[in-house]
């Protein structure tokens, strides 16, 4: 006992934790990191066209059921050069663009106030949940009575798919907020203001930027359903009219854009998630 | 050496007074009004170091709500240096239990939220920042992340941000209570001599009995709910104390005092059980306080 009594003291007075890092062995070049991040991925696609090829070679198709890689390339860059390509993405990416500046700009505030006013969440949530719920292809028929055949049906479109996502998550992102946070803040004397601006409104900022991300998709899927249905022009409109003309190496080469436009946005929009959630503990994929 | 300036606080002016403070809470849902604090009558004077022990829910993180400012009484009157308590000032600062660190922010950023929300950023927040962060033993760490930190760094961070405002009181909500025992006591020893260098007085609320002795100069002992001011216990031992102090027969007979007070408020003693404790009991009151009740 004696012993432990002397022995106490020093035992306890630790110093604090010092920093246990140390550099990394050995940096990585840049060309060795993207080698290994992209190099299993562009290889799998390089064996994929191989295959195509090859088994357009090995069973030979009629090439308006299905078109080999060498014939949808040829349409590709026949599209490419006349513009005919350039033409649709520009007006595909100018009514989802338009479209969502929109619903960023009228759904973040009204998702922020939503969230901070429960009555106004009372009155509102039914119809959010009902729109969000809805397939936006009801409301074609609709739209196309108000709006016709022009740009804005398209961008009013984008709007309605990507619009309920992005409040629905700004409302989230509030009613979250740690309350122990709050009572952390109103002890050094925050007013309503600085609770908005200091923890609130970074608290909600991920969840604003997976709602965005949420939107985006959602967007283009409703710009693509008033593309493919209704005939307004862009890539949908492209990939339909190929189809008709049994074109379908065009349509392929269309099909491809396509999919390559939805990959960059679904890439931009990880990206903008995982800047705004760099402090949470889940890696958001 | 500290001894006889940890020990004349008697004699200074009254930091915090407390009279008559009654808190209830609506239960709307039961339809009833829960009291947390009932006539509750404490004073605190200028660098004492006073715990406040009790059943869990007894009310002791309410009455340090109420110093804070961020719950107002139903009754009663609470004053921290002659000004009546209408809200939050800077003169207060909290450390909580469960830290409160905004995820989002850095240990820096983290340390300085309490000078930004008060709007006294300027030239010197960032050498009093660095100055707090050095003093709680966390140079190095300014530019981590709490998700980063250990329980026992994220409530250095707590501790750092509190201090930094330089408040004229401190309050300590259960500060230790979420980290493991080894650094429970790191954080004590710490704490006594980081408090001996800034020396404003300190409420701290405890469930652990043999943190309230180490630490405190006084212990408030509190009743199962309604709260209210069961005894208060001065605690003589010399300081600065250590884990050896706490092999001195003087503390024991103390905590055993104080776990008397406490286990006889405990509410899921049953009376029999009580009856039993009582009897067994008996002698370790005798020993150690001398009959003090």
């Amino acid at each position: 006992m004696a012993a432990t009594a002397t022995r106490g003291p020093q035992a306890t007075t630790a110093a604090a934790e010092p920093p246990a890092r140390r550099p990394a062995k050995r940096q990585k070049s840049w060309f060795e990191r993207l080698l290994r991040k992209r190099g299993p991925g562009v290889l799998a696609f390089a064996v994929f066209i191989g295959l195509w090829h090859l088994s357009i070679l090995v069973f030979d198709p009629n090439p308006i059921l299905f078109p080999g890689p060498v014939e949808v390339w040829d349409e590709w860059s026949k599209a490419a050069v006349d513009g005919t390509m350039w033409a649709a993405v520009t007006n595909s990416m100018y009514a989802m663009s338009i479209g969502m500046a929109i619903s960023l700009v009228v759904g973040i505030p009204l998702g922020l106030i939503i969230g901070m006013s429960p009555t106004t969440d009372l009155i509102t949530s039914p119809y959010l949940w009902g729109f969000f719920a809805m397939p936006r292809i009801a409301l074609a028929p609709l739209m196309v009575l108000w709006l016709g055949f022009g740009a804005e049906i398209k961008i009013w479109l984008v709007v309605l798919s990507a619009i309920i996502p992005i409040i629905l998550s700004c409302k989230d992102g509030v009613q979250t907020t740690d309350q122990s946070l709050v009572r952390a803040a109103r002890s050094f004397g925050a007013g309503r203001v600085q609770l908005f601006t200091k923890v609130i409104a970074p608290n909600t900022l991920p969840f604003i930027a997976s709602g965005v991300r949420n939107g985006i998709s959602r967007g283009f899927v409703g710009l693509l359903i008033i593309e493919l249905t209704v005939g307004t022009g862009g890539i949908g409109t492209e990939v339909i009219r190929s189809m008709r003309d049994l074109d379908t190496g065009r349509m392929f080469a269309f099909t491809a854009t396509l999919i390559a436009l939805a990959l960059f946005l679904v890439s931009l929009s990880r990206q903008l998630e995982n800047y705004a959630s760099r402090w949470r503990e889940e890696v958001a994929l | 050496m500290q001894v006889p300036a940890q020990q004349d606080y008697r004699s200074r002016a009254i930091a915090v007074e407390a009279r008559g403070v009654s808190v209830e809470y609506d239960l709307s849902r039961e339809k009833s009004t829960l009291i947390a604090l009932e006539d509750f009558n404490l004073e605190v004077r200028e660098g004492e170091f006073l715990a406040i022990v009790g059943p869990s829910g007894c009310g002791k993180s309410t009455f340090l709500n109420v110093v804070a400012g961020l719950v107002e009484p139903a009754a009663g009157e609470i004053k921290v240096y002659g000004k009546p308590v209408t809200g939050p000032e800077p003169d207060r600062a909290v450390v909580f239990q469960d830290y409160a660190l905004m995820p989002w922010r850095t240990v820096e950023k983290n340390v300085r939220f309490g000078l930004e929300m008060q709007g006294r950023v300027d030239s010197t927040t960032k050498d009093k920042v660095a100055h707090y962060i050095k003093m709680v033993g966390l140079s190095g760490f300014e530019n981590s992340y709490p998700r980063e930190l250990s329980g026992g760094m994220r409530q250095r961070v707590g501790l750092a941000r509190a201090l930094v405002t330089e408040p004229r009181l401190l309050l300590m909500d259960e500060p230790f209570a979420a980290v493991d025992a080894m650094t429970r006591e790191i954080m004590q020893e710490e704490l006594t001599k980081i408090v001996a260098t800034t020396g404003q007085p300190i409420i701290f609320i405890t469930h652990g009995v043999d943190e309230a002795v180490t630490l405190a100069d006084r212990i408030a002992v509190v009743t199962n709910r309604p709260g209210r001011i069961k005894e208060i216990i001065e605690v003589d031992l010399p300081r600065p104390r250590s884990r050896a102090s706490r092999q001195l027969p003087e503390f024991q007979a103390l905590r055993e005092r104080v776990w008397q007070l406490l286990s006889s408020e405990h509410p899921e003693r049953s009376e029999a059980e009580m009856a039993v404790s009582a009897a067994a009991g008996h002698h370790a009151t005798d020993a150690g306080s001398g009959g003090g009740i």
